[in-house]
């Protein structure tokens, strides 16, 4: 029988998760595509996360003001003399030095986005920071050293489009977490909540 | 002759050397930058290794080839 007659595979399941989101979304469910570095054999990613989209909006706003500046600033002075006489080859350097740093500030804040990363496994829980260009940070708690979860939406932009951060405590002297305005903050409360219980056999 | 009248004489001799030196350093500074953010965007591929990621890794070494360009460009042009 022709494979496109076979049934499809029915869709794996966690917690009445299904999955998912792709490897660009800030909230993915069961993502099959997705490794990171220390991740065990028999261990599975259910909830992998970066921060919400709009947090984007600052620099993509100040990059479309940084695009157009040049053609702005033309405009604006080629009624008068204060533009300077400059060598023809000035007119081809300077603008392409200026694109071109304007493309790597987009995109080195969009990699700072890309690689913000929080991760849930039926194992642990994972924070991989990209501070700046020179600083990286790793972090990871097992499940059964998880001791509370709690979530907070502070303000317009977070209620409107349902982001906030996620707190969790971890026991003793081990490292607390942070998931910084991560999109559907009760959802990711919840579904630790139901690992850790059914981690621990008993709810926190 | 004195410095002042020998950078009266440069700048007279090439009015816009300084400025190309300057342009140049300024470029050479961003090569570095292009370097480290290529160095990074594969470090970070490794940590987390998703689908998109060669995609980025190449991005970022188109971004460091345009700085050579526009270095190259630099030299000959100004």
């Amino acid at each position: 029988m022709p494979d496109v007659y076979t049934k499809a595979p029915v869709k794996k399941r966690i917690n009445g998760l299904t999955p998912q989101g792709g490897s660009l979304s800030a909230f993915a469910v069961l993502p099959k595509d997705i490794r990171f570095e220390t991740q065990e054999a028999n261990e599975e990613i259910v909830i992998f996360l970066r921060q919400h989209v709009i947090v984007n909006a600052g620099w993509i706003f100040a990059s479309i003001i940084l695009a157009l500046l040049p053609t702005i600033v033309e405009i604006l002075l080629s009624g008068t003399n204060l533009l300077p006489t400059l060598p023809a080859g000035y007119y081809v350097v300077i603008p392409a030095l200026w694109y071109l740093g304007l493309f790597g500030y987009i995109f080195v804040s969009f990699l700072h986005w890309y690689f913000n990363i929080y991760i849930v496994t039926n194992e642990r829980v994972v924070d991989i920071d990209w501070v700046s260009l020179l600083y990286k940070h790793f972090a990871s708690t097992r499940l059964d050293k998880v001791q509370d979860v709690s979530y907070k939406q502070a303000g317009i932009l977070d209620l409107f489009f349902n982001f906030g951060h996620v707190y969790i405590q971890t026991a003793g002297s081990e490292q607390n977490f942070e998931f910084a305005a991560v999109p559907k903050p009760d959802l990711i409360v919840r579904q630790i909540n139901e690992l850790v219980e059914e981690k621990n056999g008993h709810s926190l | 002759m004195t410095i002042v009248e020998l950078a009266q004489l440069l700048t007279g001799l090439f009015p816009f050397g300084f400025i190309k030196i300057g342009i140049l350093l300024l470029i050479l500074i961003y090569l570095a930058f292009a370097a480290i953010i290529v160095r990074q965007d594969d470090l970070m591929s490794r940590v987390v290794e998703i689908p998109f990621s060669p995609l980025l890794r190449l991005i970022g070494a188109l971004h460091f080839l345009a700085v050579i360009i526009v270095f190259l460009l630099a030299v000959f042009l100004l």
